[in-house]
């Protein structure tokens, strides 16, 4: 892989890693950390030599995924901050917070696998094969982690509008 | 809340398609594909936030890191190589030195056998503690890892 290589395909896709890494661990020191080693072993791969950007991409959120399942083995107790190392939002966004709070109360693998269909547009085969799953387990998983995460957003919308 | 088997095509569907009126009627009908459609855009909404706030990272900083960890790795294989050489160095010389000790105190004829075993086994323990010693020093010139790469 040739460094201008390397450096399209970090232009393109740190920031969505960032996001995606940042959102299932709920730790931006960490997201930093981990989006740094998945380049670093996009680097060092010899088999990426000669593939599409996408074989790339996928790779690279692969080896995120497997990052993050073993910092949640080695830091299983550190609860999910769904703001920890960002700047408070600007008021008038709680739109957002609702998003956050609704993700904050989904398991690790629950919010990777949102993440991954409804933000990266990976289909479920692609999902599955990332995560170690099989695709049928991987559907329910989403399944449930999108009723889960409608049921918080929608509780937290009808509490607020009660409330006003 | 049924699952339907349109939910993964809506999950990628992109806003153009799902305004026509063949999904519009689809996803009236549809609480999964119109929840679908929901989380995908509160997250799609969330993504940008958040990219907005990430922290900057440049490609050229990371091909830096990346060649300085590859250097300090090949420096480790190189140190270990030398470390080898080194050792095997200080084993002959020791064993040298032994052989002449031995020869020398053969020769003396001084004292009982008994403390002359005991003199040998003590220089042979004091030059091998003196070579593992060095070994390790050599083996090991940096850190496993100094901090982040």
């Amino acid at each position: 892989m040739t460094d201008a290589e390397f450096c399209e395909l970090h232009d393109a896709y740190a920031v969505r890693l960032w996001a995606y890494v940042f959102r299932a661990t709920g730790d931006a020191s960490s997201a930093e950390d981990i989006v740094q080693e998945a380049f670093y072993r996009v680097l060092t791969a010899r088999r990426l030599n000669n593939v599409s950007e996408q074989h790339r991409r996928r790779y690279l959120f692969t080896v995120a995924t497997n990052l993050i399942r073993r910092r949640s083995r080695l830091r299983a107790e550190i609860p999910y901050d769904d703001a920890a190392g960002l700047e408070q939002p600007p008021s008038g966004v709680d739109q957002r917070l609702d998003v956050e709070r609704a993700l904050g109360g989904l398991t690790a693998v629950e919010r990777q696998s949102l993440w991954l269909s409804h933000v990266e547009g990976w289909t479920h085969r692609e999902i599955a094969a990332m995560m170690g799953y099989r695709e049928g387990s991987l559907r329910h998983l989403i399944s449930r982690a999108k009723r889960r995460f409608i049921a918080a957003f929608v509780e937290r919308n009808s509490s607020d509008s009660e409330s006003q | 809340m049924n699952d339907c088997e349109r939910e993964a095509e809506a999950a990628i569907a992109d806003v153009a398609s799902l305004a026509t009126p063949a999904w519009s009627r689809h996803l009236a009908g549809c609480e999964a594909c119109s929840h679908t459609v929901l989380i995908r855009s509160l997250l799609q909404t969330n993504a940008k936030e958040l990219t907005a706030n990430a922290p900057p990272s440049s490609a050229e900083g990371l091909l830096w890191q990346f060649r300085l960890r590859r250097s300090r790795e090949r420096y480790r294989q190189v140190a270990l190589m030398f470390a080898i050489a080194n050792v095997s160095v200080a084993s002959a010389a020791a064993a040298l030195i032994l052989a002449g000790l031995w020869v020398a105190l053969l020769d003396s004829r001084v004292g009982s056998s008994d403390e002359m075993v005991a003199v040998i086994a003590f220089l042979t323990l004091l030059a091998f503690s003196i070579v593992v010693a060095a070994g390790w020093t050599v083996a090991n010139p940096l850190p496993r890892r100094a901090g982040r790469y």
